[in-house]
Order: C-alpha cells, then sequence, then structure tokens
C-alpha cells in the first residue's frame, strides 16, 4: 500500500478499509514464543519478588530498649517509635482506618502498689483523653502461659482535623499488667473492632516474645 | 493397500497445494499487501515500499522528546519561584499546581507530537492520543488497585528493610509496570498498518508511557490532597519519570522486533531490562530523599532522586536514540549494497 493510499484510506476517501491501525495478521512462531515468555518471564520475576515479600511479612524483628531492660519481637512490617510518653509503640502502618498498635510502658511500683491502682490511673488518663472511653472488663486470667491482669476497653477515635471527612471508629483494647519488682510493666493492645480477633494472635505472639 | 495409496494421494494433494498456501501468506509485514516478489529483511517480508520506509527516522519525535526534557528544567525553576511566592498554597491551589506539574510535560508531549506527525510517516496521530489515553485507564483501573489494595504494596514498603523496598521495587513493581507498558502497545498497534517504522515503538510506547506516568502520580497526588509546592511538585516529577524510562526502553526494543525476527528471549529480556530500570528508579526516587543532616538528624531533600532520575531519563533517551539511529543506517546500508 502506497503512502498515497495511506493518506487517503486515513481522510477516508476511498471506500476500502482505512489504513489506519488496519491489524495485519503477520505473526510468526517466534513471535508468539516471544510473546509467552514475555508473560512468562514477568509472572516469574513477580512470583520471586511475592514470594520474598510473604517471608519479609512473616518474619519478626527485635526491639530492644536497653534502658528499659525491655526486648520483644515484632512483626517485620510494622513500625516502632519511642517518640510518646510510653517506652515504644509498634504499629501496623497499613492497617486503616485506625492504626493497629502494641503499646509498652512501665510505671514506677512502690511496695504497696496494686494492680488495681494502675488501671484506675489508666482509667482517669484515658477518660480525659479518649472520647466515649469505657472499661469493659478486668479479670485475672493466663495469657501465654503467664498470669496476668486484664482490662478490656473501648473507644471512639476521631481525626483531630476538622476537615477530615471520616466515620469515628470504634476502637477495642486490652491491658495486660505486670508487676515486675519496683515497676509495672503495661503492655497495650488497640485495634478497630472488625480487625481485633483477626490480630489478636500478633499481639500474643508479641506478648510471649516480651522479655524483662 | 488401499489405505496406504489414500495417503499418499492426500501427501500429493498437500504438496501441490504448498505453494499456493505459502503465496497466500506472503505479504507484506507493514501493509498486509500480496507480494508477487516479495523483499525479505530479518527473516520477514515487505513491498517494496515498506523495505524501503522502515528504517526512515522520525525528527519529531526526538526533537518533541528533548524540548520536553529541557522543559523540566524550566518547569522546576518555575516551580522553584513560585514557592518562593507562594511556599504553603491552600488546598484547591495545591491541586491544581501538582495538575500543572503533571500535566505541562506529559499533555505537552501529546499535544506537540500530535501536532508534528502529519501522516506521511505512518503514524496516526489518533492513535497516539488513543494510547495515551489506554496508558492513563490501565493505570487507573488495573494497575494502582492491584498494588495498592490486592498487593497493598504502599504501606508495606514503607515498613520493610531498604533491601527489601529494592527487591519489591525491581521484582515486582518494576516488572508489572514494564508488562503493562509493553502489552499496551504490543497488544494494540504492534501488529497494525500504523507501525511501519521502526521508531514508532518508541513513539507508541512513550504515549501509552506519559498517560500511565501522569495518571499514576495524579492518583497519588489525589490521594494526598495535593502536595507541597517544591518538594511535592519535584516528588511528583521523580515518581513520573521512571515510566517515561522504562518505556522508551520498551519502545525500543518492540521497534527492533517488529521489523526483524529476533531470538524468542529478545523481547523477555527487553521487558526484564525496562522492569529492572523502573524498579531501581522508583526505589531511587524515594531512597535517595533520605538524607543525613548530621551524625544524628535524618532529613528529606526532593532533590537527589530527582536529580539521578532526570539523569536516567537523559541517558536512556540518548541511548535509545543513538542505537535506534546506528540500526537504521546499517540497515539502510545493508539494503543499498542488496541493490
Amino acid at each position: 500500500m502506497s503512502s498515497t493510499t495511506r493518506l487517503q484510506g486515513q481522510q477516508g476517501l476511498t471506500s476500502e478499509a482505512p489504513a489506519v491501525g488496519r491489524l495485519i495478521s503477520h505473526v510468526t512462531k517466534s513471535d508468539r514464543f516471544a510473546s509467552i515468555s514475555v508473560i512468562v518471564v514477568v509472572i516469574g520475576f513477580m512470583s520471586v519478588g511475592l514470594l520474598l515479600r510473604a517471608r519479609d511479612s512473616s518474619s519478626t524483628w527485635l526491639y530492644s530498649n536497653r534502658q528499659a531492660g525491655i526486648e520483644a519481637r515484632y512483626p517485620a512490617e510494622w513500625l516502632v517509635d519511642e517518640q510518646g510518653d510510653y517506652v515504644a509503640r509498634m504499629r501496623d502502618p497499613v492497617a486503616r482506618p485506625f492504626k493497629t498498635q502494641v503499646l509498652i510502658d512501665t510505671v514506677p511500683a512502690a511496695d504497696n502498689t496494686s494492680v488495681r491502682n494502675i488501671l484506675d490511673s489508666l482509667t482517669l488518663q484515658r477518660s480525659a483523653e479518649l472520647s466515649a472511653y469505657r472499661v469493659l472488663a478486668v479479670r485475672d486470667s493466663t495469657l501465654a502461659g503467664v498470669l496476668v491482669t486484664e482490662m478490656d476497653f473501648a473507644f471512639v477515635d476521631t481525626d483531630p482535623d476538622p476537615f477530615v471527612q471520616r466515620v469515628p471508629v470504634v476502637v477495642e483494647g486490652l491491658d495486660i499488667v505486670i508487676i515486675d519488682n519496683t515497676r509495672v510493666i503495661v503492655l497495650t493492645y488497640m485495634a478497630d473492632t472488625e480487625t481485633f480477633e483477626d490480630e489478636f494472635d500478633t499481639f500474643l505472639d508479641i506478648f510471649a516474645s516480651l522479655s524483662y | 493397500m488401499g489405505c496406504r495409496s489414500t495417503l499418499i494421494l492426500k501427501a500429493l494433494q498437500g504438496l501441490a497445494t504448498m505453494p499456493a498456501m505459502s503465496k497466500q501468506h506472503q505479504t507484506c509485514l507493514v501493509c498486509g499487501e500480496r507480494l508477487e516478489e516479495p523483499h525479505v529483511y530479518g527473516d520477514r517480508l515487505y513491498c517494496e515500499t515498506h523495505l524501503s520506509q522502515f528504517s526512515d527516522d522520525l525528527a519529531a519525535l526526538w526533537q518533541t522528546g528533548l524540548l520536553i526534557l529541557l522543559s523540566l528544567a524550566v518547569l522546576v525553576g518555575t516551580i522553584a519561584i513560585a514557592n518562593a511566592v507562594a511556599p504553603n498554597p491552600s488546598g484547591p491551589t495545591r491541586l491544581l499546581a501538582n495538575a500543572l506539574v503533571i500535566g505541562l510535560p506529559s499533555i505537552g508531549w501529546l499535544i506537540l507530537i500530535t501536532q508534528r506527525l502529519d501522516g506521511e510517516d505512518g503514524a496516526a496521530p489518533s492513535l497516539v492520543s488513543a494510547l495515551f489515553v489506554l496508558g492513563s485507564l490501565m493505570a487507573a483501573a488495573v494497575v494502582r488497585p492491584l498494588t495498592n489494595e490486592i498487593l497493598a504494596l504502599g504501606g508495606r514498603l514503607a515498613a520493610t528493610s531498604p533491601a527489601n523496598r529494592f527487591v519489591a521495587n525491581v521484582l515486582i513493581l518494576g516488572m508489572l509496570h514494564a508488562f503493562v507498558l509493553y502489552g499496551i502497545v504490543r497488544y494494540s498497534v504492534w501488529r497494525t498498518t500504523s507501525f511501519s517504522l521502526r521508531v514508532h515503538g518508541v513513539l507508541y510506547a512513550s504515549a501509552a508511557g506519559l498517560g500511565y506516568a501522569a495518571t499514576q502520580v495524579g492518583l497519588f497526588a489525589l490521594e494526598r490532597g495535593g502536595l507541597s509546592m517544591l518538594s511535592g511538585g519535584l516528588t511528583l516529577l521523580t515518581r513520573a519519570l521512571p515510566f517515561a524510562t522504562a518505556s522508551l526502553i520498551v519502545g525500543y526494543f518492540l521497534g527492533i522486533n517488529r521489523f526483524e525476527n529476533q531470538p524468542f528471549y529478545y523481547l523477555p529480556s527487553g521487558v526484564a531490562l525496562a522492569g529492572a530500570v523502573c524498579g531501581v528508579l522508583l526505589y531511587a526516587g524515594t531512597e535517595l530523599n533520605n538524607i543525613r543532616l548530621n551524625i544524628t538528624t535524618d532529613g528529606f531533600s526532593p532533590w537527589p532522586g530527582f536529580v539521578v532520575n532526570v539523569l536516567a531519563l537523559t541517558i536512556a533517551f540518548g541511548a535509545v536514540y543513538g542505537l535506534l539511529q546506528r540500526q537504521n543506517t546499517i540497515t539502510k546500508a545493508r539494503l543499498r549494497l542488496r541493490g
């Protein structure tokens, strides 16, 4: 086809099918093989990448704080920060709308400090800071083979930015209080109600790996 | 015996029809016209016109590309001045500024190139625009949901180690982006009459790549409610450049393979190379921006990633241009020798 015919075709001047983008079925065996090879190669590379990612997802990292004398293993994909009024906070950065998190904190304890004192103190503090904070239950239980005191609570998480349009989220939490000589270690697990149960095993793994 | 004679008869009939069949398949690779006297180059059949044309250059493509590359410098200068005048614009102004940063190079390229294509070069401006839109749609409807929702890579990459980020960028994201860019051209325009020059590979892949890049970074900015003028603007450009670079490489390999029969591993190698480059640049574009301010403090600067990605794009542009020129010169010399 000459370029003139091609141009005429483009302008619709001939009765033939327009030349623009006309499919020419001219594919050799090598072309077909190359076409399949591209798909195979890309799937192969991506599979290797996804396998490595899966291995990374199931791995854990060690958090160690020599000053507080606390070590714990947390999921490799979670983030740790020590910026707040706690020893450490481990958060799942992709959790939405509320970031699933585990807080580790220590409180000095006198001889007469009871677990109840610590829980009451937490309740007073959170009642002032968190919306609709409610204590749901307090009980002694055995968790990962350790005798602990647990406190279930819930609150409503709202975005502090008034221009962000987001439905407030109900967050469930669990405090675990461990008395360790002259201090009390408080481990707090928080997640939105939808994911609380799903991520509870992750919290148990962190708790089981906790050494102090 | 009777059965054997029937088989022999069928075989003879087959032999008799073979020339007719092969003649039926002797059509020009580009225009599909039946060829009485086919010309063969690189194990492909051509009519006389397209044999002499397919190695032609498309000066408009390189000139437009160079102009857009140079305009990046002007754009960055303008962003810097705008940042000095209004460092913290409000939401809508931010989005408008982001839209200009994204739109000027990509849509500017599209407008310029479609204006300069005149039809004599075999490329259809409408197809160039269509591929730009197709690239854009693929990014919005397929790739972003896949990477952000299904594979949930965004947050996970931020939370993992730099080595894992590098591997994920190259093996997952880079390969995916390169394959999508390859697929857009390979399964749409590659086998059509409008792909009549080697250099059309780069033309169509660039169109798809720029549409793809503009949408990727546009949605990135929208999800964050607009980015800041200087850091945000440079981040958007930095994130768009790996797609443009990958599209140049994919286009080069598609252009070469279209007009010459290549070994089966040629195209996979090209896509893998484009994917690796795209992945490395995506990684560099974010990782290099985390700079050390002093021994104890880290900071952020949008410049290192931007500079590296611009350099990579410039090198890729120069390499693809040089290699295509070389291939075309060799082809023309061979054809001249053949007479």
